[in-house]
């Protein structure tokens, strides 16, 4: 038996991002100070772009990435709504249904999706950027310059808009703000892409560390967690393409990458109710850090929610597994059906 | 491609050999050939040209065929019998000129005078038979042709002194072959327009002392019925059959009487999209293997693709014969723009479905499209008509993935109840899914093929049985898997494998994309990008396909399944 197993550059990025997420959620609930933890979403949607620009834009077409955007936007959306349905049946608001509920309560439910909302109304915005006729068309003349160009614009939206209008009573959780982050992705991926970017390693390297740099310094600011997740993960992403691990936390590590998005949606769920449970309020930051019981709290929150929603993963992905492998058996068809063709 | 050169570039080294000959009597030779073929581009012009080409079977129209070649322009061969069509696909095309030759000469009639963004390799189109009516033509490439030409060069042992009667057109991709085989390698041409029930035609073949001549299966069951040797014709050498399948009492007749008088029989197998050559039997195989189609040309491989796009290797297990070759096309062209790109696929999936037999031979046991999926059950629709047929049924059958539909010609109430129920008992299928309809005469298609579609649209709209019995896909299918023991046995183990407590059998890379996309029809071309994946799915993907095929190799997220398999296989090679 192996005691190693490989695991690749980005599904690590992405599993150390969903811990830090749900850290981030756990230490919030049980302290008041979360200002160091934050960070985890940032690196997820910088590789979320990533992975984008590599299967929506390579070889594609403005008519095609428009149609993937909205398919994706789609997906996170009906994610995001049978969630926060789930929790909200009793108290049902059309806000729901507009995934637009980060924009009106950011706590309407106490669940923090803005992450997969947010990314679903930038992808409805970038669909339909490309699909007018010169809007995709200029940008696939060159996806480097136009992924560039349009990141320079989500910069200097990030810079201005919070100037014209406040919206720190929201978090400023909304798409335009956030849009860099996505598209910071997208030219990441093209820099080093050797055939979008036909120049030396050492060019491309460097221009990535520039991009990556001056893009956390507008969008965080050096003195946020945000900004030194953001320049950790994508230096890490630019140095291996992987790293051994033993099989065990290896297997941790594909599993919790593999459900991302189901422990981003769910663990709230989890972590809502443990908090009635126990009956837990936010104590000040000096408690927290000299409190054992505070620190138990803490572990606890994070990680029973983690697990809970690892496991409703593991549920949804092994159910449709199996419905997929049966029905391509040909069961489900009349029993007699099934013997004449053994 | 020939070391030297594509044959159009060449023909000027075989001098003086003659090249074309008529029934008159009249010869052109490879010399005169290639300056009438120079004098036909210098026509066209220096810049490339979208040529649309009504052709026959005439020095002038030949010449003109070449002429495009040569100075390197892209034409659509077509026949005057399609004339009306190709009228229509110039509105869609707009070529640069049309060339026909109803006034004897050439006419060149110029359309547009713009430039056509062709591919700079494209420079062959031709319509598919399964196309007929659509604006789907083939895209063949110079080394296409070539290639191709080489091919049947090395397999018909062909050299100079062949001469062969031109019975088929050349705006036909087997015809076509003829032709560029026999001027590939100095051989000539007689060329005549007359058919093989014509006596001058036979007479013109012995008399203009040709070798060999290339038919359908149709030319020859009419020869069969005329009492046709091939020893009544001392300087015969070959025959070769495509276009279809001819019945193996058929072969098995001609092939002994070829090896009578020395000669030789080939079936081969092809397709337009091959350029068009992809197998063929040895001649001396024939009368053994009458019902087969042989083994690949040289140059080209021949695979069998089981549903999930794996490589099958046991005797008679059907898969779908998928080529890999120089010859194998550029793709498709739909419209003018289609013509700028280079869309080759990385194999050539043919549809049909065959067999390797014993001898490592391959025979056709159907077409894909002739397989429906009821309850779980393949049915090959062509077996339902060998059925019928051994009942003295005359008969065609249709069929969709919820019911077959067979047309009985001229039949009463009584036997198309007697055959529904015959076929519902031997495949196990319900009574209402087996529609059984008289026909005073079996619908046809211009070409006299079956007219499946007007057969399938016979069957009443909205005639389903009841509602448990509705087919996977269905609710009822949905709650009968999900209500079913054997899905939470095989819930345990996929969450087993997913947790690692189990390891995971991945049966291939067909097996994970069906698995974790959801679909049920995954093809040996699907990539994940082309099957819609995405950053939400993409982690599942690489994880199983790792597991799998032991690495992931860069880039598999635009490798197809078949690639990816055969990565699997390299690596356990290496």
């Amino acid at each position: 038996m192996k005691a190693c197993s490989r695991v690749s550059a980005d599904v690590l990025l992405r599993s150390l991002a969903i811990l830090l997420v749900t850290f981030h959620h756990a230490v919030g609930s049980v302290a008041l100070a979360t200002a160091w933890f934050g960070g985890g979403t940032t690196v997820l949607m910088m590789l979320s772009g990533m992975n984008f620009a590599k299967f929506g834009m390579q070889q594609a077409d403005s008519k095609h990435t428009s149609g993937r955007l909205l398919r994706f936007a789609g997906k996170l959306a009906l994610a995001s709504i049978a969630v926060v349905l789930l929790m909200t049946v009793p108290m049902l608001h059309s806000h729901t249904f507009a995934v637009v509920q980060n924009f009106v309560v950011f706590a309407f439910v106490h669940l923090h999706l803005w992450y997969a909302q947010v990314l679903a109304l930038m992808c409805i915005g970038l669909a339909i950027l490309f699909a007018l006729p010169r809007g995709g068309h200029a940008f696939f003349k060159s996806p480097l310059i136009g992924s560039l160009a349009l990141l320079v614009i989500a910069l200097a939206i990030r810079a201005v808009c919070p100037l014209i209008w406040d919206t720190s009573a929201i978090f400023h959780r909304l798409p335009h703000l956030f849009l860099w982050n996505f598209i910071l992705g997208w030219a990441l991926f093209f820099l080093i892409d050797k055939e979008a970017t036909p120049r030396p390693a050492a060019w491309r390297y460097g221009a990535v560390l520039l991009v990556l740099v001056a893009s956390g310094m507008i969008g965080w600011g050096v003195q946020t967690s945000d900004f030194w997740c953001l320049l950790a993960a994508g230096v890490f992403w630019l140095a291996c393409d992987g790293v051994r691990l033993p099989v065990l936390p290896a297997r941790f590590v594909n599993i919790t990458a593999q459900a991302a998005l189901v422990i981003y949606l769910v663990h709230w769920v989890f972590l809502l109710q443990l908090a009635r449970l126990f009956g837990l309020a936010p104590v000040p930051i000096e408690q927290f850090r000299l409190t054992i019981l505070t620190v138990v709290a803490v572990l606890v929150m994070w990680v029973v929610p983690m697990l809970m929603s690892i496991a409703c993963w593991v549920a949804m992905a092994s159910t449709s597994r199996a419905y997929s492998t049966l029905k391509s058996r040909g069961i489900g068809a009349p029993q007699w059906a099934v013997k004449a063709k053994t | 491609m020939h070391s030297n050169g594509p044959f159009w570039d060449r023909l000027a080294e075989f001098g003086d050999s003659a090249a074309l000959l008529d029934a008159r009597g009249s010869v052109v030779t490879y010399a005169a050939l290639a300056g009438a073929a120079r004098k036909f581009a210098d026509a066209l012009g220096p810049r490339r040209r979208l040529v649309f080409l009504e052709t026959c079977n005439r020095t002038e129209a030949l010449a003109a065929y070449l002429g495009c070649l040569l100075g390197r322009h892209a034409v659509y061969l077509y026949s005057e019998a399609d004339r009306h069509k190709a009228l229509s696909l110039a509105e869609r095309y707009q070529p640069n000129v049309i060339v026909d030759f109803a006034a004897g000469g050439p006419q060149l009639n110029w359309r547009h005078l713009d430039t056509v963004d062709l591919h700079h390799e494209l420079c062959l189109l031709m319509s598919t038979s399964g196309s007929t009516g659509s604006a789907k033509l083939v895209k063949l490439s110079r080394q296409n042709i070539q290639s191709n030409a080489d091919s049947i060069v090395e397999y018909l042992q062909l050299s100079g002194s062949e001469r062969a009667i031109t019975l088929l057109r050349p705006h036909y991709s087997y015809g076509l072959s003829v032709i560029n085989s026999h001027l590939s390698c100095g051989a000539s041409l007689l060329l005549t327009e007359r058919s093989v029930t014509d006596r001058a035609f036979w007479e013109s073949f012995r008399a203009r002392g040709c070798t060999s001549f290339a038919g359908v299966p149709y030319t020859y069951e009419t020869l069969a019925r005329m009492d046709f040797a091939f020893s009544d014709f001392p300087g015969f050498r070959y025959a070769t059959q495509a276009g279809g399948r001819l019945a193996p009492d058929l072969v098995r007749r001609f092939a002994r009487s070829a090896a009578e008088c020395g000669g030789r029989f080939y079936v081969m197998y092809g397709q337009t999209e091959a350029a068009p050559r992809m197998a063929y039997l040895p001649p001396k195989l024939a009368a053994d293997h009458p019902g087969c189609i042989g083994i690949a040309i040289p140059y080209g491989t021949i695979l069998l693709l089981d549903e999930d796009g794996r490589e099958v290797r046991e005797t008679d297990r059907p898969g779908q014969i998928a080529y890999r070759g120089p010859n194998v096309m550029m793709g498709y062209a739909e419209n003018r723009a289609g013509l700028a790109t280079d869309e080759t696929p990385h194999v050539l999936l043919t549809g049909d479905i065959a067999c390797r037999n014993g001898a490592g031979l391959l025979y056709i046991v159907g077409r894909a499209a002739r397989f429906v999926k009821l309850f779980g059950a393949r049915i090959n629709l062509d077996d339902v008509e060998a059925d019928l047929r051994q009942a003295q049924l005359d008969c065609a059958c249709a069929g969709n993935d919820e019911a077959i539909v067979v047309a009985l010609s001229n039949s009463p109430a009584a036997d198309c109840d007697a055959a529904a129920e015959r076929l519902s008992k031997k495949y196990g299928l319900p009574r209402f899914a087996v529609h059984v309809a008289a026909f005073d005469e079996i619908p046809k298609l211009a070409n006299g093929k079956p007219d499946y579609q007007t057969i399938l649209a016979s069957r009443p709209a909205g005639r389903v049985g009841p509602k448990v019995n509705h087919g996977p896909g269905t609710l009822s299918a949905f709650f009968g898997i999900v209500l079913s023991r054997p899905y939470y046995r095989e819930v345990l183990s996929e969450a087993g494998a997913i947790l690692g407590v189990k390891r995971h059998d991945w049966a291939g890379v067909g097996e994970i994309y069906r698995k974790l996309t959801g679909r049920t029809q995954i093809t040996a071309n699907d990539t994940f990008t082309t099957l819609g994946g995405d950053s939400l799915g993409y982690v599942q993907m690489s994880i199983a396909l790792e597991e799998y095929l032991g690495r992931l190799p860069a880039g598999w997220e635009h490798m197809t399944v078949l690639e990816l398999e055969e990565s699997k296989v390299h690596e356990s090679l290496f």
